[in-house]
């Protein structure tokens, strides 16, 4: 038996726990319980405010007890219809309170709002900001947050769902951007997007496609390197040549992220020696690479020599990059690839019959693919 | 602290063999001894520390902050995860995982099935669970104990008493009886960064 209890523990100890809690918890259920921790709380200073359908009915007294000077992460998220929370947020709420905020969440935005919002925030602490927008023409929008990124010195951008964004935003050299999300980009977008931006390490969007009569060299010719480090696409769809040429202006890649929403023709993605080839040619800094492609069964015959060609050396010892083949028993058409574990939207069905590059067996798993191999979870 | 699957642990054990053979000799605050190999070393920065800068012989590293009970398991916590991937920078020159974003919220619900039943024998009753708490699976379990529990709960799950009683600030549902009273003017008296008279009273 020992004195040892929740309110007894250091500071640092209680706000390490604060860290895994949501503000309502730290709020309205650790706030009350005594004096300490009533004092602790208010002393907390990385609060993460969230409207959502979930918190709309306490988000009100939630915002009144929050330190707004302890506010560093304001998130207003719409409901699945799209209605958006901007207005009831203004209504109950003054931004320009959060002197400390440094990430912004938006959703279901509009220009009217994104003026209003640029206008109110007084903080330089800003660093982070993510908008979606329902409104169809992105154009007026992103043309507001051209002169935000400048004014707050934003590091961290999320354009959710804004296809062809780049070319409305007239990238400037001094941009602080390191890190940038958009929707489908074009070609020169990509290529403004690695010229303007020297400080971006991380790259995320769903397309990369051809401008309209371009024809993308199979390598770059100039002498111009990016500095990227991460790059992420997520519905990606571009041929073998087209995935060399992009990635010839990033040599120092330490992060690859390729995922496709559609089946594609079974061809080289889905063959281990392509990508140990083409990784070795080009990308020799590469750490972490996540895959997620599907296939129909055309062409697929044998599983384990395919699994074969994930287990040389090279993924096995060097990389260590552990790669799984999977068919879905409710949906045979389907054949997945995929490297383990991946962060991939694939629907809530998982149950599949899965050969790992691990030890080249077949198990039934139901295993969620954002997860490690489990030896008593998944039957042989 | 570490938290990893099965797989994952018996994937890495090429990665410390060589690791692991010098050892050394912690003791507890009771006495309690221990030779713990250099992979386990590798997971405390303090045992590391000291190690490092003095040659100790077979003479213990003098542990004055833990007990021999809590000493145990957390040897046999940090052999069992010595073998773990150490989580690499993603860049060489910068530790900064281009990824990762430093507002967004931790994981909690990331806790490997062997430490789920490690820290189960840990319980607030004996008060030992605040003993390991300065594991970070202990932080998440007690933020999993707490998450969306009604402030009553909490109190009774940790045995918090008021203090002092009756005068309100502690009193049990103060805040989640004004849920519905929302008031739609910000009190900003209510929300400064020391202790403020509670705005529900």
């Amino acid at each position: 038996m020992t004195d040892a209890s929740l309110p007894t523990l250091p500071v640092e100890v209680i706000h390490r726990i604060f860290s895994y809690c949501d503000t309502q918890t730290i709020l309205l259920s650790i706030r009350p319980l005594c004096k300490r921790l009533y004092s602790i709380v208010n002393a907390y200073n990385l609060f993460e405010l969230t409207l959502d359908p979930k918190s709309e009915s306490t988000f009100p007294l939630v915002y009144r007890l929050t330190p707004s000077e302890g506010v560093v992460t304001l998130n207003i998220l719409r409901c699945k219809s799209g209605y958006s929370r901007i207005h009831f947020f203004q209504s109950i709420c003054d931004i320009r309170r959060f002197t400390r905020l440094r990430s912004l969440t938006m959703q279901g935005v509009t220009e009217k709002d994104l003026i209003q919002f640029f206008q109110q925030i007084s903080t330089d602490t800003l660093t982070s900001l993510s908008i979606d927008s329902n409104e169809k023409d992105i154009s007026k929008l992103v043309s507001h947050v051209k002169p935000a990124i400048e004014k707050f010195k934003i590091q961290k951008l999320r354009l959710h769902g804004f296809h062809h964004a780049i070319k409305h935003m007239s990238l400037s050299v001094g941009c602080a951007l390191q890190h940038l999300e958009v929707g489908i980009c074009h070609y020169d977008e990509y290529m403004t997007v690695l010229q303007h931006l020297p400080h971006l390490q991380t790259m995320l969007m769903k397309q990369c496609i051809m401008n309209e009569g371009m024809t993308m060299p199979l390598t770059s010719h100039s002498k111009f390197r990016s500095l990227l480090k991460s790059l992420t696409i997520t519905d990606f769809s571009l041929s073998e040549q087209q995935l060399q040429s992009l990635i010839s202006f990033t040599p120092t890649l330490i992060h690859l992220k390729l995922t496709a929403e559609k089946c594609r023709r079974f061809n080289s993605v889905f063959d281990g020696s392509y990508w140990e080839d083409f990784i070795r040619n080009n990308l020799p800094s590469l750490k972490k690479f996540e895959i997620f492609f599907c296939t129909g069964t055309n062409g697929v015959d044998d599983f384990a020599q395919l699994i074969t060609r994930f287990r040389t050396p090279f993924w096995v010892e060097e990389k260590r990059w552990l790669v799984a083949w999977a068919f879905a028993t409710w949906r045979s058409d389907d054949i997945w690839l995929y490297t383990v574990p991946i962060d991939a939207d694939i629907g809530r069905v998982l149950h599949r019959c899965e050969i790992s590059s691990r030890d080249g067996m077949c198990r039934l798993t139901n295993r969620h693919l954002n997860t490690m191999f489990h030896t008593t979870a998944d039957k042989v | 602290m570490a938290t990893t699957t099965d797989s994952s642990n018996t994937s890495a054990t090429t990665t410390t063999e060589n690791a692991t053979s010098k050892t050394i000799k912690i003791q507890s605050n009771d006495g309690e001894t221990h030779e713990i190999d250099q992979g386990v070393v590798e997971q405390s920065s303090t045992i590391k520390t000291l190690s490092d800068l003095m040659d100790l012989g077979d003479v213990p590293i003098p542990l004055p902050n833990v007990k021999g009970s809590i000493l145990t398991p957390i040897v046999e916590f940090c052999n069992y995860h010595k073998n773990d991937p150490k989580p690499e920078p993603l860049d060489d020159d910068d530790d900064d995982d281009p990824n990762k974003d430093i507002y967004e919220p931790k994981r909690s619900d990331d806790i490997c099935e062997w430490d789920q039943n490690f820290i189960k024998r840990f319980t607030v009753q004996e008060g030992t669970l605040f003993d390991i708490i300065m594991a970070t699976v202990g932080c998440k379990t007690i933020a999993n104990m707490v998450r969306g529990k009604a402030s009553s709960e909490v109190r009774e799950m940790f045995n918090i008493s008021y203090d002092p009683p009756g005068e309100g600030l502690n009193a049990p549902n103060a805040i989640e009886s004004q849920a519905g009273t929302v008031p739609t003017t910000q009190d900003t008296s209510a929300t400064g960064p020391s202790p403020q008279p509670d705005p529900m009273n």
